[in-house]
């Protein structure tokens, strides 16, 4: 007892620290989180949101599970979504330890800031230039595919091909944001290490391998297990202004199928029942995944994430 | 400074999460179920006067969204809440409007599902179908039936008299008038749109029926019409990629008796919906055809409605499918390029003859009032105000003060309500039509319809930017006026509140149903996985759906 | 030094791959701003590439043409301004006792997930209306500002950052008998500058960013910041329903299209980042010099 009390007595500044975070989370996120009854409700906003509602129980979820294509939703979901996660560490990875071996300041900074400004183009606009440069007939790519004797590919409208052209061009997008992070953490690596393994003869190669990966880690794992939680979020507003619904069948995700389901109800209450299952059912998972994540790295690499 | 103030709201912020709570855990009050079937007493001491004027002003609340910030700028010193309009109302009804909150257009929805929620509404507001139906299920709204009685204008009963019966069943409930539809023009409907200076460089003569449009198309396609010695023209505009339905071939499709997206009424009485019907499995056939013409843009099925303006707009198409406002956009920056280009407005043409063209929905809404508003008299007589100033505006300058001004900048932005007349822009045209036909002077028109005179002379003067007025008139001047003369409309006639299927299944069976119809015409399904599709909409809820609309619909047969 | 063959080749290939990869996200832009300098019609003919076609400022007039867009601008400019240092304030403030070990602070671990659960899982849009407008936050500036003041994922980030500072240095902090609030801001902070030059910019990008609270919350379209008002541009760009005739509205029409209102949407939201970044950026590359702080 008296040694938890020191302990609290010494520590009281961190507690000092924590409460305005806390208690600012606590009213706009815990609070609203009350709503999530509306998911096993048949929710009519009319009710009141504690009011006489009707209770469905786990009805909302049945249904979603009970349509004829939702497995195939599910595993478009997934397989999107693992190889976004998957493409987008190893490739920011691979730039920001290329980049680093550049040796030209002035260089160096000129692609970090130019791979980042993609970034900042919301997909509403973006999915505009895509639509023109992978057109068949008249997008670039395929001139210059028809110039290495390629037949024109139509990368938006075949099923097959769909996934990968959301996958590439979402990290194609996005790879400059970690690039950041994994810079900045290369930054923050003592200069010295690098100084005395130059004395000991370690060539670039071994100093990128045995100093600056095993540096960074942490960063990676850390931005590894935080993306496992995004397992089931394909990227609504990507996925949703490049599907077309030739290309449902490996293209359609969680999201844009609730989405749609919300066209039913013309803005009355039932929309927002589903809708809040689905999140629920989703949130449920990332806390699984990054858990797992969590534990996993805390078992294997003896770090915590978070 | 910033910095300063934070712990200050931080304090303030945990307070009222405190607050918050108890107001949670408090019981909410709950309204009585069952509609409200007690009738407003309405003052029978004064006659009911139309548009009589409250000594003392009276106070209405109201919510709205607001207008588009880029496009309409008010007038120095005002805005959505206090603007000509307000204004007046005030000053001739004594009416002061007021709104509890105002929020993008986007946001509406969310926002009046919130308030909804919270239970604290206004004196009247907009809804949609399903939220009329909630409130006037869980009985919060208020009896219109003796208001509107007593005091509704002429001019607006009669639009609602236009509008039909199934408009005013759709807002009563056991017999009590509980809101008030929002009128839809019966004018949007698609017309069909060809381009004359390609028949003619083609050699080609106008289309009279479907066989020929078709015939068109595919020359439009594989000619040159437009001689730049290179092949990019198209017959016809389809968008494949979109949750609205094959918005530019509806057109083609209702000339060749399928309506989709809507339902109509069969031999027996029943409701069906039109995306399933043989029509429309032919209607897809002849589109497949057209693909394979090479008529149909390859692409389409990755193109929305709003991709498929571009190579509108750069004149690739000869033949559009649209309603009479296409001129203005994306019809006339063609001209605008091209000065020997010209559309001309048809009818539909069926196989034999004219075919019916498709309203979307003869209602686009409810405005409710608050079952313990003081004066739901005073929600009638703003309506009434609004068909009066709207439509029947008596003079030049009352024109130019509420509707179309220097100073003015824009009605919907403006008037606390708004509906329409299913058949005025029409009306108002062919005011201007007597006046070219001799029957009447300038000074004769009323002002509304002396606008669209103004522009058809202008553009007979050489104005090329006031073609696009000039082909509104022309197309409501001779194609409307088909459409209305022939009944030519078709209905929607589903004016259902969603149901339980509806609410649950809709968005799943629409999705099928783009799905089956771009892979059809696309040729990456054969035309017998039509019938596939339908058999899979019945069983995935399709069947439900219908179910639960047709019994709506009995109950809706006098 | 002389650099040996391989080396030097690599050095060649590198620079010209990353080269690669800089144009392959330059190309685009170039594009929108090409598009956004051409007329409409060019644009709906797709005959802009990297060049404008038919050149015009008309995009950029139909957006900055009333002073609604120069208000939202100062909204904006305000937003970040008290925005980001609260944000960079609590994102420090919290990663501070989450980067202690589980024996420096027993609570960690409560805290940690407390943090986590709250980006995890979600009310919805109407609690969380509800529960904004209750707090009485509606129709004023700090609705833009408070309910995003604790970016959980940045908190994250930069608990893994205090972590990778020398273990040397915070117990030496410790020995010198300073207290937590000292050794925050006299050892973490001034270590840290690259990791906080990042979180400002990340901080700084969602607030310039983000439209919705503003169109959900504020209706009065002067107060909301820049980037609402041109997502409801973008979202309904010509409601001709909406617009009078006025001429001069409709000459402009007739040179823009929805694209090129846009893309000139697009370079306007951007400049301010291109600004700022540069300046951030020169904290990046400064490394991390542990003899130099020391003492």
């Amino acid at each position: 007892m008296t040694g938890r009390w020191l302990n609290i007595r010494k520590n009281w500044p961190l507690f000092v620290m924590l409460a305005p975070a806390v208690a600012i989370l606590f009213v706009f996120s815990y609070i609203p989180m009350a709503g999530i009854v509306i998911a096993f409700q048949r929710f009519v906003p009319a009710k009141g949101l504690f009011g006489p509602q009707e209770w469905v129980g786990l009805k909302n979820f049945a249904y979603v599970f009970s349509l004829r294509n939702t497995g195939q939703v599910i595993f478009n979901t997934v397989y999107i979504s693992f190889f976004k996660i998957l493409l987008g560490i190893l490739v920011p990875l691979t730039v920001s330890l290329l980049l680093n071996e550049v040796r030209r300041s002035w260089y160096k900074r000129t692609v970090q800031t130019i791979i980042y400004f993609p970034y900042f183009i919301s997909w509403v606009i973006l999915s505009g230039i895509l639509f023109d440069i992978l057109s068949p007939s008249t997008g670039i790519v395929n001139s210059f595919l028809g110039w290495l004797g390629i037949q024109p590919i139509y990368f938006l409208g075949t099923a097959s091909v769909f996934p990968w052209t959301i996958i590439f061009s979402d990290v194609w997008k996005n790879y400059g944001f970690n690039t950041i992070l994994y810079m900045a953490a290369i930054t923050q690596l003592p200069q010295d290490l690098y100084e005395s393994a130059g004395m000991d003869g370690a060539g670039r190669l071994r100093c990128a391998w045995s100093i600056t990966m095993p540096g960074i880690l942490p960063i990676v794992m850390l931005t590894a297990v935080l993306a496992m939680g995004s397992i089931l979020n394909a990227g609504f507003e990507q996925v949703y202004n490049l599907v077309s619904p030739v290309v449902y069948s490996t293209g359609d995700i969680i999201d844009t199928l609730v989405f749609r389901m919300s066209i039913g109800s013309t803005t009355g209450g039932a929309q927002y029942s589903l809708a809040t299952a689905i999140g629920l059912f989703k949130s449920g998972v990332s806390f699984v995944m990054i858990s797992t994540g969590y534990y996993l790295a805390y078992r294997f690499a003896d770090y915590k994430v978070f | 400074m910033k910095k300063a103030c934070l712990p200050i709201r931080l304090v303030i912020v945990c307070l009222m999460a405190g607050l918050l709570l108890v107001s949670c855990s408090a019981p909410t009050s709950t309204p009585t179920q069952g509609p409200g079937t007690t009738p407003t007493p309405v003052p029978t001491a004064e006659p009911a006067d139309p548009f009589g004027k409250y000594e003392p002003a009276i106070t209405i609340t109201s919510v709205r969204d607001i207008p588009n910030p880029a496009v309409v700028k008010y007038p120095e010193g005002q805005d959505v809440e206090n603007n000509v309009w307000i204004t007046t109302i005030r000053e001739e009804l004594g009416i002061e409007v007021k709104y509890d909150w105002v929020v993008d257009a986007s946001q509406l929805s969310t926002r009046i599902n919130a308030m909804i929620t919270s239970g604290d509404f206004p004196d009247f507001f907009m809804c949609s179908s399903a939220q009329f139906n909630e409130l006037g299920s869980a009985g919060l709204l208020a009896d219109l039936t003796g208001a509107y009685d007593a005091y509704a204008s002429d001019a607006f009963k009669s639009a609602m008299d236009d509008a039909g019966q199934a408009v005013i069943a759709s807002a009563t409930r056991d017999g009590a008038l509980m809101g008030l539809p929002i009128i839809a023009s019966k004018e949007f409907g698609p017309m069909l749109w060809v381009r004359t200076d390609w028949l003619e460089a083609l050699d080609l003569e106008e289309p009279e029926t479907i066989e020929d449009v078709i015939a068109i198309a595919k020359a439009f396609a594989t000619q040159d019409p437009d001689g730049n010695q290179v092949n990019d023209t198209f017959g016809i505009p389809v968008n494949g990629n979109t949750s609205g339905g094959l918005m530019w071939a509806l057109g083609f499709m209702n000339s060749l008796g399928s309506y989709p997206m809507i339902w109509t009424e069969n031999d027996h009485g029943d409701l069906v919906y039109g995306s399933i019907t043989e029509n429309t499995k032919n209607a897809l056939g002849r589109l497949r055809e057209l693909y394979d013409a090479g008529a149909i843009d390859p692409e389409f099925i990755t193109k929305d409605y709003w991709a498929t303006y571009d190579p509108l707009t750069s004149g690739k198409y000869g033949i559009v499918y649209g309603p009479y406002y296409i001129s203005i956009s994306p019809l006339q920056p063609i001209v605008n390029n091209n000065d020997k280009a010209q559309f001309k407005p048809f009818p539909l043409l069926g196989p034999d003859g004219n075919a019916k063209t498709q309203q979307a929905s003869p209602t686009s809404g409810y405005y409710v009032v608050r079952k313990d508003c003081a004066h739901p008299e005073a929600v009638i007589k703003l309506m009434n105000f609004w068909y009066r100033e709207f439509y029947f505006s008596p003079d030049q300058a009352r024109y130019e003060k509420m509707i179309n001004g220097p100073e003015f900048t824009s009605i919907y932005s403006s008037t606390p309500i708004m509906s329409y007349m299913p058949w005025a822009n029409l009306d108002n045209i062919l005011e201007a039509k007597r006046c070219f036909d001799g029957e009447i002077t300038e000074d004769q028109i009323p002002p509304i319809g002396r606008q669209s005179y103004q522009d058809v002379l202008k553009y007979k003067n050489g104005d090329i930017a006031s073609w696009m007025w000039e082909r509104v008139y022309t197309a409501l001047t001779t194609v409307m006026t088909v459409n209305r003369d022939g009944d030519l409309i078709q209905p929607d006639r589903n004016l259902a509140p969603p149901g339980e299927a509806m609410s649950l299944k809709w968005g799943t069976l629409s999705a099928m149903e783009m799905e089956a119809f771009s892979r059809i015409i696309s040729g990456e399904s054969p035309i017998e996985a039509f019938d596939t599709f339908v058999t899979e909409w019945k069983a995935a809820g399709g069947d439900e759906v219908t179910a639960e609309i047709n019994t709506w619909f009995d109950t809706q047969q006098p | 030094m002389k650099r040996s063959l391989p080396e030097a080749s690599f050095s060649f290939f590198n620079h010209a791959f990353l080269g690669c990869l800089a144009l392959l996200s330059l190309l685009p832009l170039v594009n929108i701003l090409a598009v956004s300098f051409s007329t409409g019609y060019a644009a709906s003919t797709g005959k802009v590439g990297l060049w404008p076609v038919d050149f015009t400022v008309s995009a950029y007039r139909f957006v900055m043409q009333n002073k609604v867009f120069w208000n939202t601008l100062v909204v904006a400019l305000l937003r970040v301004a008290a925005g980001v240092p609260l944000n960079l304030l609590l994102v420090i403030l919290t990663a501070y006792p989450l980067s202690k070990t589980r024996k420096e602070f027993r609570q960690r671990s409560f805290f940690s997930w407390y943090f986590l659960f709250s980006m995890l899982f979600y009310g919805g849009l109407i609690p969380y209306y509800l529960t904004v407008q209750a707090v009485g936050l509606v129709d004023r500036f700090w609705v833009l500002i408070l309910p995003i003041a604790v970016p959980v994922y940045y908190v994250i980030i930069m608990l893994n950052f205090f972590r990778q500072i020398p273990k040397e240095l915070r117990e030496a902090a410790e020995i010198d008998g300073a207290g937590h609030f000292a050794t925050l801001f006299r050892i973490y902070v001034p270590l840290s500058t690259a990791a906080i030059a990042t979180i400002v910019l990340l901080c700084f990008i969602m607030h310039w960013n983000s439209w919705f609270d503003g169109l959900l919350f504020i209706g009065n379209v002067n107060r909301q910041p820049l980037q609402s008002y041109l997502q409801s541009i973008l979202t309904r760009p010509f409601d001709i329903n909406q617009m009078a005739r006025d001429p001069e509205q409709w000459k402009l029409i007739q040179f823009v299209n929805e694209r090129t209102v846009k893309c000139a949407q697009i370079f306007i939201a951007t400049i301010p980042i291109m600004v700022i970044y540069p300046y951030l950026q020169k904290h990046f590359t400064k490394g991390l010099l542990i003899g130099a702080v020391k003492g």
